[in-house]
């Protein structure tokens, strides 16, 4: 595998490791779910997002702060590794990174069609991908959704926004949309992985994990919804360690048992039999599933950075672990602001 | 001392309605170290879950956020103040409710203004760097834009453009890339592009505005100017602010603090419906304190007992219990690692020996003086409590060096005796030259510079000796130390086993020790030469030796096997204090050399005419003195301080020292702003 | 004759005895130069960790600083060496 023992790489990737050992325990967030949100927000203050609370402190207060300080945290982490990231390592970080472009266009788009007021949309945007935080204020600064697209010629993602923005625009739903953006995006950063750079490979088995886990939550998500107009094909990303055709034909087998077996059979990953054994004969909320099929993708990731200790995989871990936990606090805020009961909030943290 | 102040363990029992009174009877103590209640683990809190919070700690939490964000605006740091009283609890309190939405508005209308017309400002400065490029055109900037049929460029491009269709084009040339405006008809758009995409065009946003682009620059430039003369206005009644109010928001966010983790110490209680149990440690001594405090506090509604403690599984926390001056070794036990609750507490071996190693490795009475005038200094400067201890660490290692300067004779690098008698008068200016012998302790003058013949130079061979000798008492005290911790931590037969596996490794050692006397005659050593040949020409010793070698890999290998491995260490641990004679006498070294360059070279031969030559040449020898010595200086305290830390980290802990205990923090606060 | 032959070896002896001194110095220049190479390459790594560690958490600092010098007995060693052979 692409291990470079140079004293860069051994540098950031300790740096990560430490970072990655500072995120919040679990028994913090055990303590949280008994908090208000005043409360949550103090806790957090005294830990990595003090200097965000404190600076916007005066000018926000309740959720909204929360939010901002969030974002503002998650973003403010990720330029700094994109900037400490050494050598090859760099670009992949860029790669990993621009998949905030497309929930940042998105993120406008949807706030636009829901009249969201820019301010407030702006609230949970990360300017961490391509696209800037002065690009990202221009784009809020226009009124009309197609006057965003037009903004964004000459992007990556433009040609498929063009194409599927219309049909998107006539049906409301931006979800088709979302799923051909991400399929250009993982088949953008496969070919990067394979172009033969020094620690390509490391890189390329994160990504195959990913697609492989975005398809089995999908899978599982097909099982819900059972009835869709789209093509099951279309839904699906290819490029992972399975192919779009297994996966089609898992989804058409019917008996859940099976179903599960058929999944063992076709993965090699001990913490995913742990978690199929475990989901064989109760049922679990989607909601629920796919937060443990994170908790699979996060425990692989972990195993990976273990066996290469300096590679592309410490900095994704902690970008991957920074994410959900500035996920948890979002939705714990969230769950209480809305008066959620803790048990229902606990249901959608990664811990 | 060498231990630990000793711990019991805790448990408090009362129903709900108790909580308050019993939080705030801990806090006030400061003395209760909390056991974090974690849910779903131990045996007997089956139904148990955390507590939720006292009522008020939403409130008491906003007031908080709201109190740092001010502190964090106006720029206050509770550490870099002076403790100070501000009124009684009560009317802090008071104060809060009644000034605290106030200051908070003020300081957020104040930062808010700034904030606005400091984006104003990059605005403006925004529009200037867009200008910018087109400053050299002699064109308004209105005729840019509002064409129906033609389009306008504008970008930098690497070369010239040439175009075959019809435009209107300004080039100016720059130092790295060249900005060009084009205007051509939009019908032949492609050809304009293709063109320019060979120049490597980079297009430029062309501004909104109208008027010459000089003026435009000019005009924005004021603007900004004038926004910045607000913006320090408004800084500047940030920083009133800050003079008016600092001390109250310092005691308000300490109260406010202390609110909040009373409020909060449920979370750490295991709890039901009715009742709460809070598990903690308090100093043995201090049980009866707390318990009748809690006692009295609940009118007698409480339970307070000591349970049993279990040391192979508890995890005690530990507060050190030294004397005085041992105190500030603490902190650098805490960067190693807090000791265990059952093992032995070195600071004290570590307060003493430290200082001394210190002392030999700089061994010089004038850097002593300066260090000890920089600790002097820092200590009125620096305010935090580490910082302190850190000074107070360096005191003492720098009267140390002072000591050991006397011995050694030395002062930068110049003989003591000789600097002594200059200065009082008899004797020459000193004379760096010849080699000389120590004065009590063997000689590290070096013949640098050496003029006259005959000179001692460095008595190496004692030094390593002395050295070495250091190594191995050291080595043998920790060995010592670790067969008493195992026969203290350890049980059964594995107890057994670990105490003699320490007591292998000193055997080998000194069965080496007594193998190498026996066949090589030492100075500073024993001699065991003379000892009867016993068998194959070998002495009596050499068998001791082998023998003691022996019954030493035994006993290690009883424990593991894999040890065994590791005997070279042996070796190269008690080598390993040669360092404490190699770094003082390079520090020599760079000592002499820099007097030598600086004196020898310069000052003396400048001495002899008093010509302008002569004097530059003395400046010269000066400036070279000064950075030499402030140099060495440095490297002094570095390798002092770093040769002597280690040879205690790895040399002599490893041998005896687990570390790994936890720090003693007891529920409650040190108040710098407010009463109890 | 004989005379000849001691003046001769006698400045032999004296160049042989400097050429020894001269191997000598050789020999201590080797020594701590080659092993400040070794300890250098070994501290690398450590190094690079150790700032690492310490960059995101202070705590870290006795315990960098404590691995990071570990391999410098390396080079004591060589210094040791190296006076040993000069003095």
């Amino acid at each position: 595998m692409g291990v470079n023992i140079s004293a860069p790489y051994i540098y950031v990737c300790t740096r990560m490791r430490v970072r990655k050992a500072k995120l919040l325990p679990r028994e913090e967030y055990m303590r949280m779910l008994n908090m208000s949100v005043a409360e949550i927000t103090r806790v957090i203050e005294e830990t990595e997002y003090k200097q965000e609370i404190d600076e916007l402190g005066t000018a926000f207060k309740g959720i909204d702060l929360v939010e901002v300080a969030l974002s503002w945290n998650l973003a403010k982490e990720y330029q700094k590794i994109q900037e400490i990231a050494p050598g090859t390592l760099k670009g992949f970080t860029h790669a990993y990174l621009r998949r905030w472009d497309i929930q940042n266009v998105l993120t406008i788009l949807r706030g636009k069609v829901q009249g969201e007021k820019p301010g407030k949309i702006k609230e949970i945007l990360i300017p961490a991908g391509s696209l800037d935080k002065v690009v990202l204020d221009r784009l809020l600064s226009e009124e009309s959704n197609d006057r965003i697209i037009e903004l964004l010629k000459g992007h990556r993602m433009f040609p498929v926004l063009a194409r599927e923005f219309p049909a998107a625009r006539e049906s409301g739903s931006f979800s088709h949309m979302e799923n051909e953006l991400y399929k250009q995006f993982y088949a953008e950063i496969l070919a990067d992985a394979k172009a033969g750079i020094k620690g390509a490979s490391a890189f390329l088995s994160y990504i195959q994990l990913e697609i492989d886990i975005k398809n089995a939550k999908t899978l599982f998500r097909l099982r819900v919804d059972a009835q869709t107009d789209e093509d099951v094909r279309d839904m699906f990303v290819a490029g992972g360690t399975l192919s779009i055709n297994d996966f089609t034909s898992l989804d058409s087998i019917r008996d859940t048992n099976e179903f599960i077996d058929q999944l063992k059979v076709n993965f090699r990953n001990e913490s995913l039999h742990a978690l199929m054994d475990e989901l064989k004969g109760q049922k679990g909320s989607i909601s629920g599933i796919e937060v443990r099929l994170t908790r699979v993708q996060l425990e692989q990731m972990e195993k990976m950075s273990k066996r290469n200790p300096f590679s592309i995989h410490p900095i994704l871990v902690y970008l991957e672990k920074k994410k959900y936990e500035v996920f948890n606090l979002r939705a714990l805020a969230r769950g209480k602001e809305s008066r959620l009961p803790s048990e229902k909030i606990a249901e959608y943290l990664v811990m | 001392m060498l231990k630990p102040k000793q711990m019991s363990r805790l448990l408090i029992a009362a129903s709900r309605d108790q909580m308050t009174p019993v939080v705030t009877e801990l806090y006030r103590h400061h003395l209760f170290h909390i056991e974090e209640y974690v849910e779903g683990g131990k045996a007997g809190y089956e139904g148990f879950k955390i507590g939720t919070p006292l009522s008020g700690a939403s409130e008491v939490s906003i007031d908080l956020l709201k109190i740092r964000a001010i502190e964090n605006a106006v720029s206050i740091n509770a550490d870099d103040m002076d403790p100070a009283q501000s009124g009684t609890r009560a009317e802090l309190k008071a104060r809060i409710e009644r000034e605290l939405p106030v200051l908070a508005n003020e300081v957020e209308e104040l930062t808010q203004k700034r904030g606005k017309l400091e984006n104003k400002v990059k605005e403006f400065e925004q529009k200037i760097t867009e200008i910018t490029p087109f400053a050299d055109i002699p064109a308004d900037l209105s005729v840019y834009r509002g064409y129906r049929d033609f389009t306008v460029y504008a970008g930098y491009v690497a070369k010239e453009v040439s175009l075959s269709v019809p435009n209107e084009m300004q080039f100016v040339k720059g130092k790295e890339k060249n900005f060009v405006v084009i205007v051509a008809l939009s019908a032949q758009k492609g050809e304009v592009e293709r063109a320019l995409q060979e120049a490597a065009y980079q297009s430029v946003q062309i501004p909104d505005e109208t008027g010459s682009p000089q003026e435009r620059i000019r005009f924005y430039t004021e603007q900004a100017a004038a926004l910045n003369k607000e913006i320090a206005g408004l800084s500047a009644k940030l920083d009133a602010v800050r003079q008016q109010h600092a001390g109250f928001m310092v005691a308000c966010e300490e109260y406010l603090r202390a609110e909040a983790e009373k409020s909060e110490a449920p979370l750490r209680f295991a709890t039901t419906k009715q009742t709460f149990v809070a598990e903690g440690w308090v100093p043995s001594d201090k049980v009866e304190e707390i318990s009748a405090a809690l006692v009295k506090a609940t009118g007698g509604r409480v339970f307070v007992d000591v349970l049993p403690m279990d040391l192979e599984h508890d995890n005690v926390p530990v507060e050190y219990s030294n004397p005085q001056f041992a105190k500030p070794a603490q902190m650098l036990m805490d960067v190693y690692s807090r000791p265990k609750y059952t093992e032995i507490d070195p600071t004290l071996m570590l307060a003493i020996v430290f200082p001394v190693f210190f002392g030999i490795i700089v061994g010089d009475v004038g850097y002593g003086l300066i260090f000890l005038a920089m600790c002097l200094g820092l200590q009125r400067m620096m305010k935090g409590e580490d910082g302190q201890m850190f000074l107070k660490v360096l005191r003492n290692a720098s009267i140390s060096s002072i000591i050991f300067g006397l011995l050694f004779n030395e002062f930068l690098g110049f003989e003591l005796t000789q600097v002594v008698g200059w200065v009082l008068g008899f004797g020459g200016v000193p004379n760096l030259i010849h080699g000389y012998a120590g004065f009590i302790m063997p000689s590290r003058h070096l013949l640098i510079g050496a003029t006259e013949a005959g000179g001692h130079g460095p008595a190496i061979p004692a030094l390593m000796i002395m050295a070495i000798w250091i190594g191995i008492l050291h080595i043998t005290l920790g060995r010592v130390l670790g067969m008493y911790n195992h026969a203290k931590q350890d049980h059964g037969e594995h107890r057994t086993k670990t105490v003699m596996a320490n007591f292998g490794w000193l055997a080998v050692m000194w069965g080496i020790l007594v193998a190498i006397w026996s066949n090589v005659a030492m100075p500073y050593m024993p001699d065991l030469t003379g000892l009867p040949v016993v068998a194959a020409g070998f002495t009596l010793g050499t068998f001791i030796g082998a023998a003691l070698i022996l019954v030493g890999v035994i006993c290690i290998a009883r424990d593991s096997v894999l040890e065994v491995i590791e005997l070279p260490t042996i070796i190269s641990h008690v080598l390993s204090y040669a360092r404490l004679v190699a770094v003082g006498l390079s520090s020599v070294a760079i000592a002499m050399v820099v007097n030598y360059m600086a004196i020898g070279m310069f000052i003396s031969p400048g001495m002899k005419e008093l010509s302008i030559v002569g004097i530059v040449m003395i400046v010269v020898g000066l400036v070279i003195f000064l950075f030499g010595h402030t140099l060495n200086v440095a490297l002094g305290l570095l390798g002092g301080g770093l040769h002597s830390i280690r040879l205690h980290y790895v040399e002599f802990f490893t041998k005896f020292y687990k570390g790994g205990g936890i720090r003693y923090v007891p529920f409650g606060m040190k108040r710098k702003f407010t009463e109890e | 004759m004989a005379v000849e032959a001691v003046a001769v070896a006698t400045t032999d002896l004296a160049s042989i005895q400097a050429s020894q001194m001269g191997m000598k110095a050789i020999g201590a220049g080797l020594a701590v130069g080659l092993t400040g190479v070794g300890t250098g390459v070994a501290e690398m790594g450590i190094g690079a960790a150790a700032v690492g560690a310490i960059a995101e958490n202070k705590d870290f600092f006795g315990l960098g600083l404590l691995f990071t010098v570990i391999p410098e007995t390396i080079v004591i060693f060589g210094l040791v060496v190296g006076l040993l052979l000069l003095f």
